[in-house]
């Protein structure tokens, strides 16, 4: 099996959890595919193939209306959960076939973050598993590199290791001290989005300077990425 | 009334139609074709503007220039809350200008690659996306610890200033410039929050929010 | 098909708009692009000479006609489309300006074709809601060649510069060519007679375009600046939308993006399409769900 095709089976942390704010809607990308995040007014996290079965118009210019997405191109409601399409204003007297509905991705809440999955079969049990008791989430940081380079670079100019079974894509910091936890998002065969977070939760009074060291260490090693990818 | 000298494509001149929507100011528009006439670059316009550029307003006889300035006097002329431009704040004025020299920037490299791609303006279109990605990046960081301390908005205020206007419009116009916002997440809710504000109009390009959940 | 250029006949021998020819006089050159092929019009001495950086050397047959610049990069095996509205003299003849577009041109002809999107896209002008319904009307294949969508009645609130209130809008659509198409829409003053609006789509690439209008708008209580103004903030409302299609190129078959009975016209357009073997800028069958 390539990489690419392994990938495809894999969970990926693709946003901050409290990022997906309600009645928004987040543009994201993994590994080549767009995806449109939105919350329903309930909490429900969708995650959906970025485009509208009708027409192909990304839906995350759409609206989210709390309960449904609507398409920002023809109105088609889309709802929550299911991604069934359930109006259709060109035809308002009639009800919409069951076949039209969003292509849903595998998503779950784990860690602070929401984790996708674009496999048919996606295995909410087969989330990483990270051993931490507690934790706290960073800024993530886009990067304009590959993945795999990211990776190779964190690990051999910047102190990073494996942190689970599962390959380059999550990295811990080595040696003692605080760990740092680093999650990659390979979006596309250029860009990589660096997530973080550290296993520990800290003190209101501590937080945003917290928040600014870790996004400052991250975005330098983001810098020094992108200038040897360049 | 105010009359302002107007093209319905531009961004700079959108921005004084949003803030003075917003106020209830209202106006008259003066339709320029900018597009394909050029004619701000017309002998009767340069007399009004000698620089040739979009937007310029007449109020009662009193002509200003400037997208940028034209929202400081605007805001201080036309908002009795004082909410928009505190004038008596040294620190807010300071990070107000500082936003709107940023705004003029985004016009230089995100609208610049719009009007090279969407008009054919003869521009470095790989230079103009380049410089716009590299203020967006600042922007995004900026605006993430602001909502971390709790603030909406560019300057670090409870209330949107002329600074979020100046700012928005070339922000939302970058993917005409094959400038994407996927990297942005937080230049994009605060996107959504701009849109939010009541009296909040569209221009073409730009589409509206749904509206906030009820508090 | 010409050895080499890979593009099909029916759009490699035709004629294509590649620029206004007021924007032509006062550059006096512009460089842009045909079919993938870079391209320099040029005006001298009042005659536009267009270079075409082909294998073949060549230069291109270029003709000026409704205010634009044509060129046909192969051998011309049909005249430009005819409009006998820009004959008549009480009508304004407006070039409202060319615009690029990161989207395939048949993506741009099929949302120009499209009356759901109006009353969202162009809310308050085309349409509005709660008017949304799209009544049936009939579609059938023109003689020579192409689509024509008739019996379209859409609600509209502010049809052109001239109305002063909403009413039912009778619209017309022909396709012509793959890249062209006309609207003609009862105008609000005179409804026997009707405006008429031409979409002339230059295909770049296949995944990107410049869409050049021409307008034939009844001249009454207008001014030709209104007409184009008008047309401006149209089609730069469609513009986002047409920009944010995944995927750039039109999909032929229609398995790959849902019609309803509202797309009756699209999927006419995408049929004829997929019949005549047009594959510039489109997504044949076999690749396409």
């Amino acid at each position: 099996m390539s990489d690419a095709e392994e990938a495809i089976r894999l969970w990926f942390p693709v946003s901050r959890c409290e990022e997906i704010v309600p009645r928004n809607v987040v543009q994201t990308e993994l590994l080549g595919q767009e995806a449109a995040l939105w919350r329903d007014d309930l909490g429900f996290v969708n995650a959906w193939e970025n485009r509208c079965p009708h027409r192909g118009v990304r839906l995350s210019i759409g609206l989210n209306t709390g309960s449904e997405l609507r398409c920002q191109y023809h109105g088609w409601w889309y709802a929550s959960i299911t991604g069934q399409c359930t109006y259709i204003p060109a035809h308002p007297g009639q009800k919409p076939p069951n076949v039209i509905k969003t292509k849903r991705y595998g998503c779950a809440e784990q860690y602070g973050f929401i984790w996708i999955n674009l496999g048919d079969q996606p295995d909410a049990a087969a989330v990483p598993v990270l051993q931490l008791d507690s934790y706290t989430t960073m800024r993530s940081v886009f990067t304009q590199a590959p993945v795999d380079l990211v990776a190779q670079s964190l690990i051999e100019a910047h102190n990073f290791e494996p942190a689970t079974s599962a390959g380059n894509y999550i990295l811990e910091t080595t040696g003692p001290g605080e760990k740092s936890v680093l999650l990659l998002q390979p979006m596309n065969a250029e860009q990589t989005v660096i997530h973080g977070l550290i296993p520990s939760l800290v003190r209101d009074a501590d937080r945003l300077s917290v928040l600014r060291q870790f996004n400052g260490r991250v975005s330098e090693m983001r810098d020094a990425i992108e200038r040897a990818a360049a | 009334m105010i009359k302002l000298y107007d093209f319905e494509l531009s961004g700079n001149c959108y921005k004084l139609r949003l803030l003075m929507g917003i106020l209830g100011v209202p106006f008259e528009r003066i339709a320029i074709d900018f597009y394909p006439g050029r004619e701000h670059k017309s002998p009767w316009f340069l007399k009004i503007n000698p620089l040739g550029q979009l937007p310029v307003i007449d109020d009662h006889g009193f002509i200003l220039r400037d997208a940028q300035a034209i929202l400081v006097y605007l805001a201080c002329a036309y908002d009795p809350s004082g909410l928009w431009y505190p004038r008596d704040d040294a620190r807010m004025l300071g990070r107000i200008a500082m936003w709107l020299g940023c705004a003029d920037s985004i016009t230089a490299t995100a609208s610049a690659a719009r009007l090279h791609d969407s008009l054919f303006y003869d521009f470095d279109i790989d230079k103009c996306r380049a410089g716009a990605h590299a203020l967006f990046r600042v922007l995004d960081e900026h605006l993430w610890f602001a909502e971390q301390e709790g603030n909406d908005w560019l300057c670090s205020s409870k209330h949107p200033t002329i600074a979020d206007i100046a700012c928005f419009p070339y922000v939302m116009l970058s993917e005409e410039g094959g400038v994407s916002r996927l990297p942005y997440p937080a230049v994009r809710r605060w996107t959504d929050r701009v849109k939010r504000i009541p009296g909040f109009m569209v221009m073409p390009g730009i589409f509206g929010a749904s509206p906030a959940a009820s508090e | 098909m010409p050895e080499g250029s890979g593009v099909e006949s029916a759009l490699w021998d035709d004629w294509h708009v590649v620029a206004e020819i007021a924007e032509l006089t006062r550059l006096g050159r512009i460089a842009t692009q045909l079919l993938g092929f870079s391209l320099v019009v040029e005006l001298d001495n009042r005659s536009v000479i267009p270079s075409v950086d082909l294998e073949s050397g060549g230069v291109a047959p270029a003709k000026v006609k409704y205010g634009y610049v044509w060129v046909c990069l192969g051998t011309p095996n049909r005249d430009i489309v005819d409009f006998p509205e820009c004959a008549d003299r009480d009508r304004w003849i407006v070039n409202a300006g060319s615009f690029g577009v990161a989207v395939s041109g048949l993506r741009a002809v099929e949302n120009f074709l499209d009356m759901s999107h109006l009353a969202f896209v162009h809310a308050g002008y085309l349409g509005e809601e709660p008017h949304t319904e799209v009544p049936k009307y009939k579609v059938a294949t023109l003689p020579d060649g192409g689509i024509v969508a008739t019996d379209c009645k859409f609600y509209q609130p502010l049809a052109s510069p001239v109305a002063t209130e909403g009413f039912d809008v009778d619209y017309v659509y022909r396709i012509v060519r793959p890249y062209t198409i006309m609207l003609h829409k009862a105008n609000p003053i005179d409804p026997s007679r009707s405006d008429m609006i031409a979409l002339f789509v230059q295909p770049v690439s296949e995944e990107r375009c410049v869409v050049h209008m021409l307008l034939a708008y009844l001249k009454d209580e207008l001014t030709e600046a209104a007409v184009r103004q008008f047309a401006q903030m149209i089609f730069n409302q469609d513009k986002p939308i047409l920009e944010n299609q995944l995927p750039k190129r039109l999909p032929l078959n229609p398995r790959a993006e849902v019609p309803i009975r509202a797309d009756a016209a699209s999927a006419a357009y995408r049929r004829w399409l997929h019949e005549g073997d047009i594959r510039y800028g489109a997504i044949p069958h076999d690749l396409g769900v």
